[in-house]
């Protein structure tokens, strides 16, 4: 069934129909307050690190030049089941968030009911789509979680590993001070992996913009995630070797200010953005004018690979052979 | 549409589409299956799809794209491999690495060094100038312990990390977090680390020698034993190891870790020489002897004579059997003007005349005792002062051996300014006791008691004398052997005592306790038994007394003899 036909089997869509719509997104949205009610302590916590608020700026900037693609115009796609999945498991994971008393995990829930509420509403988008936007949402609960279990000192460890690694490399670099000596300048550890702006979850939310404006599938998204981090540690890294490198030669450590800080956030969000650049061009299905028609295997399966889980769909495009035809 | 076109609606399935509506698994499955027998049956066709897909790939590319993506790529790859990949790193390597880093900043051996010259105790070099504490510049130090913490980040067992980061904060004066590291190594629990055992040991020397608390010392022995296994232990250590053996009487041992010390350093050919005299080795001592002549003897007279120099050499020579030739070394320098340690060669001259003196002692068949008093009066006219001397005379007591005049006006003259040791005074007691002098007995008791802290013979007999006394000074005696019971716990003369002091106050049931407690450390002691008996009867517990009465016949017919005594009888 084509795309025109469905719009008109929506037009036509009986009363009862746009019932359940209505009853759907009143769902998501109730269910979406208390959410937000549940976790309130949260978000505020959430809100009132600095990270965390440059983090969410760069994923609400995504989310919403993403919703502004996305078709919600009337008459509504007639999709229900998807929906009603998504608000089910919302309401499960709220209630098991109020009956543990975890605020953190009304998160997820919240993520959830903009899932479902998305799916209903967005037109001929996948619920893929709806789910990877929903997740904007979970990203506060994920990260506390990851915070919890160790994840961030891991990777504060991975990253003062490669940066003892280069200073290694690079010899210690020292100053003498009032006949004591330094070592190294320490612009590493200013780079903290949370707490301050310039953290790793600035650089995530970069990610998640990348993701949603550009409308990245499942494997770029992937590599272009785990890259942030890799461009976190090498910047981190990098800034120590300069400076230390710099102090060395001058004999004074260089003034940490807040231009210094830009410039490395600037830099790494755009080495952020052209790996996101590259991944998607390594990763993009091969256009069907090279398909061979006898033989369509292999091209067939890497399309199908660089597309599956299909999280975002291409924006439709109206036929004109096709309304021709009708 | 959907009929016509049954295989594109399969491509739409796996190629995402707007036109999906439902999922087609079977036609789908049907479509796969086609293809792939067609893939199969005409492999080259394939291969050929497969190069056209590879070329579309290639075509539908923007090359600006993937060159502007390969632009961080570099700079990333640059980063990771540029810089030697540290964080792929094993940890193996790693710790190899700073392991050679640090040992090239600064060797273990100048670390040593620098921690060992910390120590008061190895300052004194024998036969030398005491050394020069080692300096190691704050520089390498703090590399040395940077190095070192990252090893343990990654391998917190590693011993010599651990042991090179505790001697750097030994350099830096933390004492005690040098001692937790060092006791954690010398545990044995990662293997074991014999060079944190003699850092330690050599710790506790340094401790002893300022304490002398004789607690420390089977603890110290036991980190010797494992430190005497280190290549780079240090001889002093060795030679107070030895000297720990010998007075435990394993005489054979020390000789062992004498010569061990003797490999360090020659200068310990004096220790050596020593230990094979107390073992009665007369090759060893002829042929250590002629050592300590060779090395100590060469710098006499010349501008790097040392203190010690002159007294090895005598020794040498006394314990070789030549004692003239010694006290001819002695007298030599005495009458130097330029030497410096008069006090002590003229010290050491009087105790080889005593020891000549105790050699000339002879017992004649009639019991009694001649010896050369001479010799006595040489080591008075020598140093009157030596305290030796006035032992000596105490010993000579019992044997009834005259001293002359000048000595007992000497002997008096060290008793009233208080020369005399406290061994002397117990001696002189003993002596006066043998003789039936009760009152001059007691007297020199107390003086014993009062030069010696930790004298509990003296104490012990003083108490019974006291209790033995018309009337007994129980009081006093009951304050003396409790202070001999703390002094010497688990001694059977010491519970014997305690036993028959509490038997004359008429304590049966507490001195039956303390006297089982002796029987049972000293089974063959008659007398213990006899008053134990004596308590029994006391509290009418016959059987018991008549089972004391059996074990002294059946020890009086065996003529078992008691393991020691020291007690007046």
């Amino acid at each position: 069934m084509s795309d025109a036909a469905l719009s008109t089997a929506s037009a036509a869509a009986p009363a009862e129909n746009r019932t359940i719509g209505y009853s759907l997104q009143g769902t998501a949205a109730l269910l979406l307050a208390i959410s937000v009610l549940v976790g309130w302590g949260f978000w505020m916590n959430w809100f009132s690190k600095t990270d965390s608020l440059v983090c969410s700026i760069c994923l609400a900037l995504g989310f919403v030049i993403a919703l502004s693609r996305g078709m919600m115009t009337e008459p509504m796609y007639r999709r229900t089941l998807v929906p009603a999945i998504f608000l089910g498991i919302a309401f499960l994971v709220l209630f098991y968030s109020v009956v543990s008393g975890r605020p953190k995990i009304s998160c997820i829930a919240a993520g959830f009911s903009v899932a479902g509420w998305l799916a209903y509403v967005l037109r001929s988008e996948s619920a893929f789509q709806a789910l990877s936007l929903g997740v904007a949402f979970m990203v506060p609960s994920i990260v506390d979680a990851c915070e919890q279990r160790g994840g961030f000192e891991f990777i504060e460890s991975c990253a003062l590993n490669l940066t003892s690694g280069l200073a290694e490399a690079n010899s210690q670099f020292h100053i003498q001070r009032d006949g004591a000596i330094e070592f190294g300048h320490g612009v590493a550890d200013r780079f903290s992996s949370v707490g301050r702006w310039d953290s790793i979850l600035p650089f995530v939310g970069i990610s998640f913009f990348c993701i949603y404006v550009f409308r990245r599938n499942l494997i770029p998204s992937v590599l272009i995630i785990v890259s942030a981090f890799l461009v976190w540690m090498a910047i981190r890294a990098t800034a120590w070797v300069a400076f230390s490198w710099y102090a060395e030669r001058n004999e004074v450590w260089p003034e940490w200010g807040m231009g210094m800080q830009l410039f490395l956030f600037a830099l790494g969000a755009v080495m952020i953005v052209l790996l996101d650049q590259f991944f998607a061009a390594l990763f993009e299905p091969i256009p069907a004018e090279f398909i061979n028609e006898d033989l369509p295997l292999a091209a067939t399966v890497w399309n199908g690979m660089v597309s599956l889980p299909s999280l975002c769909f291409k924006i439709p495009q109206r036929s004109f052979d096709r309304d021709n035809e009708e | 549409m959907r009929n016509n076109y049954d295989r594109s609606l399969c491509l739409i399935y796996l190629r995402p589409s707007e036109n999906r509506s439902e999922f087609e698994i079977m036609s789908t499955i049907k479509w796969l299956i086609q293809e792939m027998v067609k893939a199969f049956s005409s492999p080259l066709s394939f291969l050929g799809s497969v190069l056209d897909a590879l070329r579309g790939w290639r075509y539908s590319r923007k090359r600006v794209r993937i060159l502007l993506g390969l632009l961080p790529v570099l700079l990333l790859a640059v980063v990771y491999a540029g810089y030697g990949f540290s964080l792929f790193e094993r940890v193996d390597s790693r710790v190899q690495k700073y392991g050679f880093k640090s040992e090239a900043v600064c060797p273990s051996a100048n670390l040593e060094e620098a921690a060992y010259s910390k120590l008061d105790f190895l300052k004194q070099n024998i036969g030398a100038e005491a050394s020069k504490p080692l300096e190691i510049s704050p520089i390498q130090m703090r590399y040395v312990k940077i190095l070192n913490e990252r090893i343990l980040a990654t391998e917190p067992d590693d011993n010599s990390a651990k042991y090179r980061l505790a001697l750097s904060e030994a350099i830096s004066g933390n004492v005690d977090e040098c001692m937790t590291i060092m006791t954690d190594v010398a545990s044995g629990k990662n293997g074991p680390f014999p060079a944190a055992n003699s850092w330690i040991a050599a710790k506790m020397i340094d401790d002893f020698q300022k304490s002398n608390d004789n607690t420390m010392l089977p603890e110290i022995a036991t980190q010797l034993k494992v430190a005497s296994t280190w290549p780079g232990v240090r001889p002093q250590m060795l030679a107070f190891y030895a000297r720990i053996l010998a007075s435990s009487g394993m005489v054979g041992d020390a000789i062992t870790v004498a010569k061990d010390a003797v490999k360090r350093s020659r200068f310990y050919h004096l220790d050596l020489l020593q230990y094979y005299n107390a073992a009665g080795n007369a090759d060893g001592v002829r042929t250590s002897g002629y050592e300590v002549e060779k090395i100590y003897g060469a710098r006499i007279n010349t501008a790097l004579e040392t203190k010690i120099d002159r007294l090895a050499v005598a020794e040498a020579r006394f314990l070789m059997g030549k004692p003239d030739s010694a006290i001819e070394v002695l007298r030599e320098g005495l009458a130097k003007e330029s030497t410096t340690n008069k006090t002590e060669l003229s010290r050491a001259l009087s105790e080889y005349k005593l020891r000549q003196f105790d050699k000339s002692i002879q017992r004649l068949d009639d019991g009694t005792f001649i010896a050369d008093v001479s010799y006595l009066d040489d080591a008075v006219d020598a140093d009157p002062n030596n305290p030796k001397v006035s032992e000596t005379v105490a010993r000579m007591l019992p044997m009834k051996i005259r001293p002359s005049r000048k000595v007992i006006a000497i002997l008096k003259q060290q008793i009233e300014t208080g020369v005399t040791s406290g061994d002397a005074h117990r001696i002189l007691a003993e002596g006066y006791y043998a003789s039936g002098n009760t009152a001059e007995a007691i007297k020199s008791w107390e003086s014993a008691i009062s030069k010696s802290a930790i004298d509990a013979s003296s104490r012990n007999n003083l108490a019974l004398v006291l209790a033995r006394e018309k009337p007994p000074q129980l009081e006093r005696a009951f304050e003396l052997i409790a202070e001999a019971d703390r002094l010497s716990p688990n001694s059977a003369e010491v519970l014997d005592s305690y036993g028959q002091i509490l038997a004359i106050a008429n304590k049966p049931a507490e001195a039956i306790v303390k006297l089982e407690a002796a029987v049972r450390l000293d089974p063959n002691k008659k007398t213990t038994r006899k008053v134990l008996e004596q308590c029994y009867r006391q509290l009418n517990m016959i059987d018991l007394a008549d089972a004391q009465a059996a074990a002294i016949k059946s020890i009086e017919d065996a003529g078992l003899p008691p393991k020691s005594t020291t007690t007046p009888d």
